[in-house]
């Protein structure tokens, strides 16, 4: 029994502080409501009414590629953004709709073609759809992991995906002309490269497979011997004995990837000079079509008859040599002296040059029955025709194979150019020669581990898929200009 | 050792979140995500649901601890199982994130889950702590009684003061002793909390009497003697009061931070499925 008066303050202050604190449910509905409409409702509202999304749904209808950041009422949603996104998807960062166009729905295909247009697929188009391979875009690239490529983020992921399909391809598809891979080291086959094998048709290219032990050949119509050019004593050349290395006339692109073509006038003429008559001048003749060689030969003798060899009796310089390096020097010889008018003496300069000094000396040259190209100066001279060499191509256009990353190494430690003696022989490496420094994804000692994506890209290039949705043949090659008719270029050319 | 709201049943529910935590550490040591651990992998769509129904199961917690009439199971394993599970938690909610944490409702969803677990540890203690602590205080009264134990020493100090012949020495002992009677017994919400009370009125009444005994006045030792006790017994109240205001604090914390918790887990399932 209590027996204090009910007014004693003390009491009164006892019964207040014995009383359980207030706040709990005010504290619950503060917390609730503050966070509820901060991060729920807020950020759906400006998703759903953001003004810029009939904005962007006009642009996609335009295609408009080049879409303006447009952010949703003051950016509400960004409290949703779970993390940074790559690099090149962050002007868009505060515009969650650019790329996810429809509310509870996985990122759609079309919402990055959008953007992704000219991304290639992944098999030839003749197979567009394939079982088992129903991934979309988001299935390989995830968003909102870091502010880097995502091209990058899948290139190191893709061992154990790729060699789920690959690894038994002849099974899931019968007609199919790829290989069962697995692993680079454990299963991969050997290398197929892309061959003009008629020299006739030089930009139509055929996929050759390697053999371990056996060099393919592809037909160049150039007599071309490597191990002449790269002997350890050297060539004869007008400057001397030169030791001719594979710089001498492969000579890297800017981005050091592969190897520009092979000019004449750049790589060869120092040596192999186009002269017609040495003893009594330094002119050559372009190396370009033969109705520019006759042309140059016919004005050559005209003038010099009509004038009566106002020229330069004696060579500006010293004589140049035309034979082959190493070979004898044949005899020099002056057709201004030779009986017959100036045509005569044009015909037996040119027979000289297309057929013995110059032109033969390279290419395989064959008499043709005139007249000559109507129009020309030398059409009423002898004609010849040059075999077609081919264009310059890469041998394996798909693969991400840069000589700078293996500049450590020798060129011979690949390519065996010192025992080649046709330029037919295409001087690939074999796979074993790769296997020599890389392993597959299993780490092994002083080896390079290397999953699939260090050298094959999961998306075609779409250049080549076109071409293979007709044959597996690639026609196109716009970019090599005509006075680059060359020895095929080596690795990957962009 | 004694059974208890943590070894209740043989640990069946310390067992049930240890093997919890354990297996999913060990599968997210086990899963080799493609890109980066994060809470959209299948092991992380795992972790997020599991994390989800434990949350639920917790705040379930509070209905059942109002629902004084349920059977649905005795309260304290309840208890306990909102304890252990809460703690399994850290671990599930933590590996779910895929350590990736940011500006935004998700990491605000995460963070609200440590702060209302780690809260709920302080809790764990005060439940397991407070009680004999406040019984102990209390001492078989009630906080009521033990108010009136303060009157009766305020009122026998004034009967002291009346056989005291009037003069300086008493209008200044009753003026001490009035201040100290009216002095109150909290100073509010922080000083609740921390039981700090400075320049006491019981206090600086007891050393006064002290000193004006030591200065000879032979009525200021009894009341003096009175004061010790008013102080001794005013700081049992208020240790009593501190107690009972950081459990009440406890409270205001860990149940709307709960609730807050759940609003900001449901914009975060929300978000992460509108924008999938």
């Amino acid at each position: 029994m209590e027996s204090h008066k009910p007014d004693e303050p003390i009491i009164a202050e006892l019964k207040r502080l014995q009383a359980n604190t207030s706040g709990r449910r005010f504290w619950s509905w503060m917390f609730f409501l503050v966070i509820t409409g901060v991060f729920l409702i807020a950020p759906l509202v400006a998703s759903l009414v953001g003004d810029s999304n009939s904005e962007l749904l006009q642009k996609r209808a335009k295609q408009d590629l080049v879409q303006q950041p447009s952010p949703t009422i003051l950016a509400f949603d960004r409290v949703w953004n779970p993390g940074p996104l790559a690099n090149a998807h962050q002007p868009w960062a505060n515009d969650c709709r650019v790329c996810h166009s429809t509310g509870f729905g996985r990122v759609k295909d079309a919402d990055c073609l959008t953007c992704h247009q000219t991304v290639g697929d992944h098999v030839t188009a003749k197979h567009p759809k394939i079982d088992g391979l129903n991934v979309t875009c988001a299935s390989c690239h995830q968003d909102h992991n870091g502010a880097f490529s995502l091209a990058e983020q899948n290139k190191h992921f893709t061992q154990g995906n790729c060699s789920s399909c690959h690894s038994d391809l002849k099974t899931k598809m019968p007609e199919t002309l790829t290989q069962n891979v697995s692993d680079f080291t454990k299963g991969h086959p050997t290398f197929r490269l892309q061959l003009a094998l008629d020299p006739a048709q030089p930009t139509k290219l055929t996929r050759v497979r390697m053999e371990e032990g056996k060099v393919l050949q592809e037909p160049s119509n150039l007599k071309f011997p490597h191990n002449v050019h790269l002997t350890a004593e050297g060539v004869h050349s007008p400057k001397g004995i030169v030791k001719t290395t594979c710089a001498s006339c492969h000579e890297p692109t800017l981005d050091k990837v592969g190897f520009k073509p092979v000019q004449f006038e750049k790589n060869c003429q120092s040596c192999h000079a186009l002269k017609f008559e040495p003893t009594v001048s330094n002119r050559e003749v372009p190396h370009g079509p033969v109705d520019a060689v006759l042309s140059t030969l016919r004005e050559f003798y005209s003038y010099t008859k009509l004038n009566g060899l106002p020229m330069q009796t004696q060579p500006l310089t010293p004589l140049i040599q035309i034979g082959r390096p190493g070979e004898r020097e044949p005899s020099a010889v002056s057709f201004t002296k030779r009986s017959g008018d100036d045509r005569a003496q044009a015909s037996a300069a040119a027979t000289e040059l297309f057929e013995k000094t110059s032109c033969a000396i390279c290419h395989e040259v064959q008499r043709v029955a005139g007249p000559g190209k109507p129009g020309t100066s030398g059409k009423d001279l002898p004609q010849w025709s040059i075999a077609p060499t081919p264009v310059a191509h890469t041998w394996m256009p798909q693969a991400n194979f840069s000589h700078a990353a293996h500049l450590m190494q020798e060129c011979s430690s690949c390519h065996e150019a010192k025992s080649s003696k046709k330029s037919a022989e295409v001087l690939m490496p074999a796979i074993s020669g790769c296997k020599d420094c890389h392993a597959g994804t299993v780490p092994v000692a002083q080896r390079v581990s290397s999953d699939c994506g260090v050298c094959h890209n999961f998306h075609m290039n779409p250049d080549q898929q076109a071409v293979q949705k007709k044959s597996h043949a690639i026609p196109k090659q716009s970019s090599i200009q005509p006075s680059s008719y060359l020895f095929s270029s080596i690795g990957k050319s962009k | 050792m004694k059974e208890n709201v943590l070894n209740i049943s043989n640990n069946l529910f310390f067992k049930w979140a240890l093997g919890l935590s354990l297996l999913s550490i060990a599968l997210y040591i086990l899963d080799d995500p493609r890109v980066a651990p994060n809470g959209g992998t299948w092991l992380g769509y795992t972790l997020g649901t599991i994390g989800a129904l434990t949350i639920v199961f917790l705040t379930l917690f509070g209905v059942r601890k109002r629902s004084y009439r349920s059977n649905l199971g005795d309260l304290k394993y309840w208890l306990s199982a909102h304890v252990w599970l809460g703690l399994a938690l850290v671990v599930i909610a933590t590996l779910h994130t895929g350590f990736q944490f940011g500006w935004n409702v998700h990491t605000l969803a995460y963070v609200l889950t440590m702060l209302v677990v780690f809260s709920g540890i302080w809790g764990v203690y005060m439940y397991l702590r407070f009680p004999s602590l406040m019984s102990e205080l209390l001492n078989s009264k009630t906080l009521i009684q033990q108010g009136e134990v303060l009157i009766e020493i305020d009122q026998g100090a004034l009967k002291l003061l009346d056989s005291v012949e009037a003069g300086t020495f008493k209008n200044k002992a009753l003026q001490l002793l009035k201040s100290a009677a009216t002095e109150p017994i909290s100073r509010g919400f922080w000083a609740n909390l921390k039981s700090d009370y400075p320049n006491s009125a019981s206090e600086i009444a007891l050393t006064q009497f002290e000193s004006m005994f030591l200065q000879g006045e032979q009525s200021a030792r009894q009341l003096s003697q009175l004061m010790a006790k008013r102080v001794g017994q005013l700081k049992r109240i208020r240790e009593f009061v501190q107690l009972k205001s950081l459990a009440g604090v406890w409270l205001i914390f860990h149940v709307p931070m709960s609730i807050g918790l759940l609003a900001s887990l449901v914009a975060h399932i929300f978000s992460v499925f509108f924008y999938w």
